[in-house]
Parts: structure tokens; C-alpha cells; sequence
């Protein structure tokens, strides 16, 4: 009687133990990532332009307290600093997609200011990723940066001008030379105004758009590609640095404020970290080559985009302007501590109290109908800033006149040849361009095609 | 109709003077009552699962039922255990098993258990954002001591494997440890 109780018993056991089980690889999938990501520090998807040198252009109209001229008059003996950083630090937390936590894994990395370094030179760094949720539509990527630090920055005391020390900051548990940016990064000076300020972070993280989206069907490998425009596009900024009643001057470089202008006495250099993301399939790619104008910059834009071009080529400065400084109301800071310099920060507190209250309120209105007031024109402005794009294939052409654009996934592409732009400017000119239309296909792919030419 | 009725009816009584009989037997051991008990406690992933999910809380319920008056038992699980990670991945899975139970004849007042059983396992895991039953096998044991006669209260130790490698193409299962605090207790209603 016992044996038999017990040989039901197995019996049902198996029943139950292999019917109707599943077909997927549960735990093979969360352990095994299809995906990688690939940092770029670039403009271009592969081949950028090399570094150019320092030139007096790079000081930008922010350093107005100690001119860079007469920081080096003062202080002959400081060899180095009309030149460029040697080395940018980047502490990257983790990465998310639509919000999904797909890559929590923080990475320090130290790029050297070459031409050969990963970050610059086209290939990119990897970051350690997870998979991402099946069959779920993505459009965009965050960023989250902790620091990213440039070196060759300095602190002179106010008063006379004098080189006080090289700035220092903990990176990567130790102190480095370098000035970290990203505290300065986070607003721009618009959203120190706006009701959303204690809501708005623009560097925690870095909203990186994803055109076209991403579906992963896990069928393939994918590589997302993330470009930060970085290399060729840094200034020199000047900054007060208050702590107690101590006062410096502090000069460093950051990003270009190409995007977001940046002016003298602006506490904030943010918005200015654009970035751009694809992806692809490394099984599932080609390459576009031929012969263009030596130097010149080829850009492939998916052809679904076209009519939005206008979006590609507002990067000059001249299309959209920063709204008048004389509009915008600053709190004081106290300039000296003299009897003279207390007065002068008094009426100044009045004058800005008196101010202050009318001018938020214009700030933050929804309903304001007056075209020409500083709220519409501000955000008219800060609307087309956030529309900008990069393309998601861009290369430069060598100096006898080829060029290679890798890794390209299938699509229609619209290829336009962009005239050499000068340091820290994005190539512009795409409505006179030379312009050729390509279709690469998932066909020719698969029978071997590995090159499509095409010249201008 | 009324036939089934009768044979069900009679069944029952059986089985009822059945459990009488044995209730006398009971009186000195409370441990072979049937049981009914919950569990909560640690619940971990291990081996290769340990890189892809944390460690969580979970808990579950069981039911045992003493084969006569041998030192096994028979066992029924269902459990709930939520495995999170600090990215994408996460995990649910609720084990529904049979056991045997086997008590280890040594005379004193703990008692330590010995366990093995299979089942299946609803799985639910993300970033695939797909469910289904997988196989699994569980061993483990347990030791306890009782509470007046109603109750025992045990401690718990138990390894679930759910089962993949069936799966053309895969190449791992899923591990994991379960530990917790149990309290059962005895339902003997003659008594």
C-alpha cells in the first residue's frame, strides 16, 4: 500500500513537472546582453577631424573681470595657459533608455586631449550594458554624467590678478588637476527663471535623442552609438568663486556654449552638452565611400527626415540670437568689502528687488500675447535649441579628398558635402550643398556588398 | 448520481476513521498531525543567477500530511519570491511543488527534516517581458521544535532550481536559496 501511495505520488510529479512548460531562455537572457554601447566624444560617427590648436578665439566674451591678457602680463612665468586641456575626465553613473536602468554601471575614464584616444578618435569607449525589455518602443537616452572635468585650469585672486594655484577636484576617489563643470551645467540661465528650476537638470542626465527609435526583438546583436560633441568644441570660461569671504577668479575650459549662449556675469554654462544616439546592428551594416573636396565634411541624414533639414543646419549663431542681456535682472554680489562697495551693493539689491518680482511673473506666464515680450522670446528660442539635431552619420574627408562613412545600417540616405566649418562651429550650408541620394538595402548587405560608392 | 453520492460519503467516512484510528497514535507524537504552516524569510539567487538579480524577502505557504505512521510525509508549496536587481532585470517566480518530507528518527526535542520535490515555476522575468511555467526541483531541510502541541516553529533551508536547459539552445538554469523562519501548525481535529 505504502509502495504504491509513493508511485502515484512520481507519478504526478512528472505530470506537473513537464507540462506545459515555456520556450524561452529566461535566465540565458538576463544574463547574456545582445547590446552594447559605444561612447563617442565626437561630432562625426568615425573618422573626426583632428584637434586644432588653441587659438585666442577660444576665450570666451565671459572672461571679462581678469582678461586673459592681463592674467598673463601679471603673471609672466605661467607657461601653459594659452594652450588646450591635456586631458578631459568623465564619470559616467549608468545609462538609462526611456527611463529603464539597462546599464547601472558607473565608469571613470580618463581621455588624453589626442587625437588617438578612443573617446576622439572614432572608434569610442565601451559602456557595460544589460539588455533592454522586449518589443517595447524606445526614443530616447539619459546620460547620467557625475563629472567631466577639463584640466589646465586656474585660480587668481581678484584684487590683483595674481596666479593663485591649478584647480584640483576629486576624481575617481583622488585629486586631479581640473576644473569638474558639470555643477555650472546644470541650468541655463533661462531656467534659473522658471518655476520649474528646482525640477530642471541638465546635465543629471544628458537627454540624448534616439531618431527613428529602437525596438529590440532580440533577434540581433545591437551596438547604440552615444556622440557627445566634445572634441573641437571647448572655451574658456571665467567664473567667481565665493566661499566665505573669500573671493577668486577662476578661469577653465568647458564645452562650446554653441547652443545655449553663455555671456559675462552668467553663473550657469548649461545645455551646452549636445549629444546624439543611433543604433545598429554590427552584422547588419556597410559602408559608404567615394571622392568629395578635400577636408570638406559629408553628412548622410535618414531621407524620412529631410523636411525637417531646417533642424540640422540652425546651428549658427546668426538664425537664432540670445534675447537682450538688458532684460535680465541679476542679484548682486558684494564687490569689495570697502564702505564704498557696500553702498554700491545696496542700491544695487534695491534696484533688483524693485525688478525682480514683475519680471519672473513675465518669466513664467502661459497666456502671454505680447509677441515682443522677454517670455516669448525666450522660449521661442528655447524651443528651437531643444529641436536641434546632429546627423546620425557624419565624417570627415581626408586631405586628398576621400572619404568613408562606416557602419551603416539599411535605409534610403540623403547625403549632403559640407564645407570644412572653422574651430568650434558645426558644418552648416545644407540648402547650397552638392547632394546624392543613396538606398543602402538589407539585400545587398546580406549578398556581400561591403562598399557603396559614391562621389560628389 | 446518488450512487457517486453514496461512494464519496462512504470514502470520506473511511478516510475520517482512518484519521481517528491514527489519532490515538498522534497523542504522543503532535509532529505527525497534519500540518498547515507559512514561511518568510531571505530568499536568494545563487551560482550563475547570483550576477543577474539580488537578494530579496520572499515567503510562502505549505501543507503536509503524515504517510501513516512512517517518518515521511507528503508535501505541498506555493511560494512568492520577487528577485529586483539594480538595472533592467528582475525576476518573479512562484514555485508550486510536491515533496517528500523525511523526519530523521532521532529522539529529542528538535526535529530536523530532510526535503526533496518538483514541480513548476510560474516565471515572469524582465527585460524579456515574457511569463511561462518552467520545471522545477527543490531539496533542502529544515529544524524545529514545538510549540505546546498546536505548533512548531522551524527554521528552513532550501535550494530551488528552476529548470531551463530543456530549452533548445540554453545554457543555464535558474538557482536560488531560500532560507526563513517557518511556523506550522498541527491540525488535528480529533483531538
Amino acid at each position: 500500500m505504502k509502495r504504491k501511495g509513493l508511485n502515484i505520488f512520481g507519478v504526478i510529479l512528472l505530470v506537473v513537472g513537464y507540462a506545459s512548460c515555456g520556450d524561452q531562455a529566461i535566465f540565458d537572457d538576463m544574463a547574456d546582453s545582445n547590446i552594447s554601447i559605444v561612447l563617442k566624444g565626437t561630432y562625426e560617427s568615425n573618422n573626426p577631424k583632428n584637434w586644432g590648436v588653441f587659438s585666442p578665439d577660444m576665450n570666451d566674451d565671459t572672461i571679462s573681470i581678469l582678461p586673459s591678457n592681463y592674467v598673463k602680463s601679471v603673471n609672466p612665468s605661467m607657461t601653459g595657459y594659452d594652450s588646450l586641456p591635456s586631458v578631459f575626465r568623465l564619470d559616467v553613473a549608468e545609462v538609462r533608455i526611456n527611463g529603464d536602468k539597462f546599464a547601472n554601471y558607473r565608469k571613470t575614464y580618463n581621455a588624453p586631449i589626442t587625437d588617438i584616444d578612443p573617446l576622439f578618435n572614432g572608434v569610442g569607449i565601451p559602456l557595460k550594458c544589460d539588455s533592454v525589455v522586449r518589443d517595447k518602443h524606445y526614443s530616447k537616452i539619459e546620460l547620467y554624467t557625475r563629472k567631466m572635468i577639463f584640466d589646465n585650469a586656474q585660480s587668481f585672486t581678484p584684487e590683483s590678478g595674481v596666479f593663485e594655484k591649478e584647480i584640483t577636484t576629486v576624481f575617481d576617489e583622488e585629486y586631479r588637476p581640473g576644473y569638474d563643470i558639470n555643477p555650472d551645467q546644470i541650468f541655463t540661465l533661462y531656467d534659473t527663471l522658471r518655476e520649474e528650476k528646482s525640477s530642471t537638470n541638465r546635465i543629471f542626465p544628458v537627454d540624448v535623442a534616439l531618431p527613428g527609435g529602437f525596438v529590440y526583438d532580440g533577434s540581433a546583436r545591437y551596438v547604440i552609438e552615444i556622440r557627445m560633441v566634445i572634441k573641437n568644441f571647448l572655451r574658456r570660461y571665467e567664473k567667481v568663486y565665493v566661499n566665505g569671504n573669500k573671493y577668486r577668479i577662476y578661469h577653465f575650459f568647458g564645452l562650446s556654449d554653441w547652443v545655449h549662449d553663455v555671456r559675462q556675469h552668467d553663473d550657469f554654462i548649461g545645455g551646452n552638452c549636445f549629444s546624439v544616439a543611433r543604433v545598429y546592428s554590427p552584422d547588419l551594416v556597410t559602408t559608404i565611400s567615394g571622392d568629395c573636396a578635400a577636408n570638406s565634411y559629408i553628412v548622410a541624414i535618414p531621407a524620412s527626415d529631410v523636411p525637417n533639414l531646417s533642424l540640422y543646419y540652425d546651428f549658427d549663431d546668426t538664425i537664432i540670437d540670445r534675447p537682450d542681456d538688458s532684460y535680465i535682472p541679476r542679484q548682486p554680489s558684494l564687490p569689495s568689502k570697502h564702505i564704498s562697495g557696500y553702498l554700491e551693493y545696496y542700491v544695487d539689491m534695491e534696484k533688483y528687488d524693485d525688478f525682480y518680482g514683475d519680471y519672473v511673473l513675465n518669466v513664467n506666464k502661459d497666456d502671454d500675447l505680447d509677441t515682443t515680450s522677454y517670455h516669448n522670446v525666450w522660449d521661442a528660442y528655447n524651443d528651437r535649441r531643444k529641436d536641434l539635431r546632429i546627423p546620425p552619420l557624419a565624417t570627415q574627408a581626408n586631405a586628398l579628398g576621400s572619404y568613408i562613412l562606416t557602419n551603416v545600417p539599411p535605409g534610403e540616405y540623403v547625403m549632403y558635402e559640407l564645407a570644412n566649418p572653422v574651430w568650434g562651429k558645426l558644418p552648416t550650408g545644407y540648402s547650397t550643398a552638392t547632394v546624392r541620394n543613396v538606398t543602402v538595402t538589407e539585400a545587398d548587405i546580406r549578398s556581400g556588398v561591403t562598399t557603396y560608392d559614391v562621389d560628389f | 448520481m446518488k450512487r457517486n453520492l453514496f461512494v464519496y460519503m462512504s470514502a470520506l467516512l473511511l478516510l475520517l476513521a482512518v484519521m481517528n484510528g491514527e489519532a490515538e497514535a498522534r497523542q504522543l507524537d503532535p509532529a505527525k498531525s497534519p500540518q498547515l504552516g507559512i514561511w518568510f524569510g531571505p530568499v536568494a539567487p545563487i551560482y550563475t543567477t547570483r550576477k543577474t538579480v539580488d537578494t530579496n524577502l520572499g515567503g510562502g505557504l505549505y501543507a503536509r500530511y503524515n504517510i501513516f505512521q512512517t517518518q515521511f510525509k507528503l508535501g505541498a508549496d506555493v511560494s512568492y519570491q520577487k528577485y529586483k536587481s539594480r538595472g533592467v532585470n528582475s525576476l518573479r517566480i512562484i514555485p508550486v511543488y510536491g515533496s517528500v518530507i523525511y523526519r530523521l528518527p532521532i529522539k529529542m526535542l528538535l526535529f530536523f527534516n530532510l526535503k526533496a520535490g518538483a514541480g513548476q515555476a510560474h516565471v515572469k522575468a524582465m527585460p524579456l517581458n515574457k511569463s511561462q511555467w518552467d520545471p522545477c526541483f527543490t531539496g533542502g531541510g529544515e529544524v524545529g521544535f514545538p510549540v505546546g502541541s498546536m505548533a512548531n516553529l522551524c527554521l528552513r533551508v532550501e535550494y530551488l532550481m528552476v529548470y531551463e536547459k530543456y530549452i533548445s539552445g540554453a545554457k543555464r538554469n535558474g538557482h536560488f536559496l531560500n532560507t526563513g523562519l517557518s511556523v506550522n501548525f498541527n491540525m488535528d481535529m480529533f483531538r
